[in-house]
């Protein structure tokens, strides 16, 4: 479980907004929930479970940094298409970094919902199911991360511009 | 409910913005460091194991913590922690292989949270749009052949457990020990064919995972894809000795009751 679904839960949890300094330790503490609770997890649906739990400790840990008065990272992408030239991978990675910004501008609420609907490909029923949240609910927070998203992408292609 | 279009398919710049995630990769030590957490949650919960028998922990979460270091088939872990020698049986699907591997019972468990998190096991297919798929199809309908009792996917490799008591020395791993990285690629070949209908390609690709491997980190993941690639291509005896074998060393595995899930593809 933890090999097959550890990539998900780590890009899950870094698309969230964690500091990247504490990612790491995020994807680690939903390790050992899931290993408190393996025997009570339903065949077929650990990953549901992982990146639920994903989403409840990496909200906490925002929380917790941001009571601490600690600003997020701005943490230039980790990788880049091998392939790229030298221009094409300083392009890639301040796309990446423009990417956070956007993201960060979302309340977490939506955007946990915006990240498993659009990087992820989840359905609203499944990001329903994996944050426990009624569908309706989950519509209407995609909804509006979709419309805040796109105003603020334009902004930063306007700024880009400049 | 109709789904939206989703934005990463947009051709302006929004698309172009969640297109920039499809790269994202966790760092080279993620899984590694990943795993060795999990192998102290297994450990630190199954206490002392001597022989054949494990210690008296009856407690159901020692055991299932104990059936999770067995699921991730982890070897001695790195940093000195002490360690005491478990006997750990990967033999449910290779039934001529017994490993053995070190635990580390001393690892402090102290780095578990202390939020406690509660997520329901709900059922999802996720659609990913830049990852790999993760999920593991239960097969259709096996195809009509003849069931083989031959295990010859399995190699004939027996490690006999060493003698002696159940406390060992450390075992560190040896420096040519393939890497994490490289162990997972192959086994995800083997996924991977089982995903796209060949499960003949699958069986051939976890006879190389094993010969190439053989004490293998992933080995019950390895044997539950193995179990669905011989249900897939009908080799439902075969499937259900194995599984029978599964269930009876992981009672309370998550994993066992996949295996069974599995099984009643066969009918059985």
């Amino acid at each position: 479980m933890v090999s097959e679904h550890h990539r998900s839960v780590w890009l899950f949890v870094r698309r969230l907004g964690v500091h990247s300094g504490d990612v790491d330790d995020v994807v680690q503490e939903v390790i050992l929930v899931a290993a408190r609770k393996l025997d009570r997890i339903e065949p077929g649906k650990e990953k549901s479970f992982m990146m639920g739990t994903a989403y409840r400790v990496a909200s906490d840990t925002r929380r917790r940094r941001e009571r601490r008065g600690e600003v997020s990272d701005e943490v230039l992408a980790e990788t880049v298409d091998p392939q790229a030239g030298p221009e094409e991978i300083v392009a890639q990675r301040h796309t990446r970094a423009a990417l956070d910004r956007v993201l960060d501008g979302l309340p977490p609420a939506m955007r946990g919902v915006f990240v498993l609907y659009e990087l992820d490909g989840l359905t609203k029923a499944e990001i329903a199911d994996t944050l426990s949240l009624p569908v309706g609910t989950v519509a209407s927070r995609l909804r509006r991360a979709r419309d805040l998203f796109l105003e603020r992408a334009k902004r930063a292609e306007q700024r880009r511009a400049l | 409910m109709t789904e939206p279009r989703r934005l990463i398919e947009d051709a302006g710049f929004a698309g172009e913005l969640l297109r920039s995630a499809a790269a994202d990769e966790p760092h080279a030590q993620a899984l590694g460091q990943a795993l060795k957490v999990a192998a102290s949650a297994g450990a630190a919960g199954a206490g002392v194991a001597t022989g054949a028998s494990i210690a008296p922990v009856a407690a159901k979460k020692s055991m299932t913590s104990w059936l999770l270091l067995k699921w991730l088939s982890i070897g001695a872990l790195a940093g000195g922690a002490t360690v005491a020698t478990a006997e750990v049986w990967v033999a449910a699907f290779e039934p001529s292989v017994r490993h053995t591997a070190s635990a580390a019972p001393a690892v402090s468990a102290a780095s578990v949270g202390t939020t406690e998190v509660v997520a329901p096991a709900v059922s999802t297919t996720p659609r990913q749009t830049n990852a790999r798929p993760t999920a593991v199809p239960v097969p259709a309908a096996p195809s009509k052949r003849r069931d083989a009792a031959a295990v010859e996917d399995v190699p004939d490799v027996v490690e006999n457990p060493p003698s002696g008591s159940g406390v060992a020395a450390f075992d560190p791993l040896p420096a040519s020990r393939p890497s994490l990285a490289e162990e997972q690629r192959v086994l995800e070949r083997a996924r991977r064919s089982l995903r796209q209908g060949q499960p003949d390609r699958a069986l051939m690709n976890l006879r190389s995972y094993w010969r190439m491997f053989p004490k293998p980190r992933f080995a019950q993941e390895a044997s539950l894809i193995r179990l669905e690639s011989l249900v897939s291509v009908g080799r439902c005896g075969e499937a259900a000795t194995e599984a029978k074998r599964f269930s009876g060393a992981h009672a309370n595995s998550a994993l066992r009751r996949r295996a069974e899930s599995v099984l009643r593809s066969c009918g059985r």
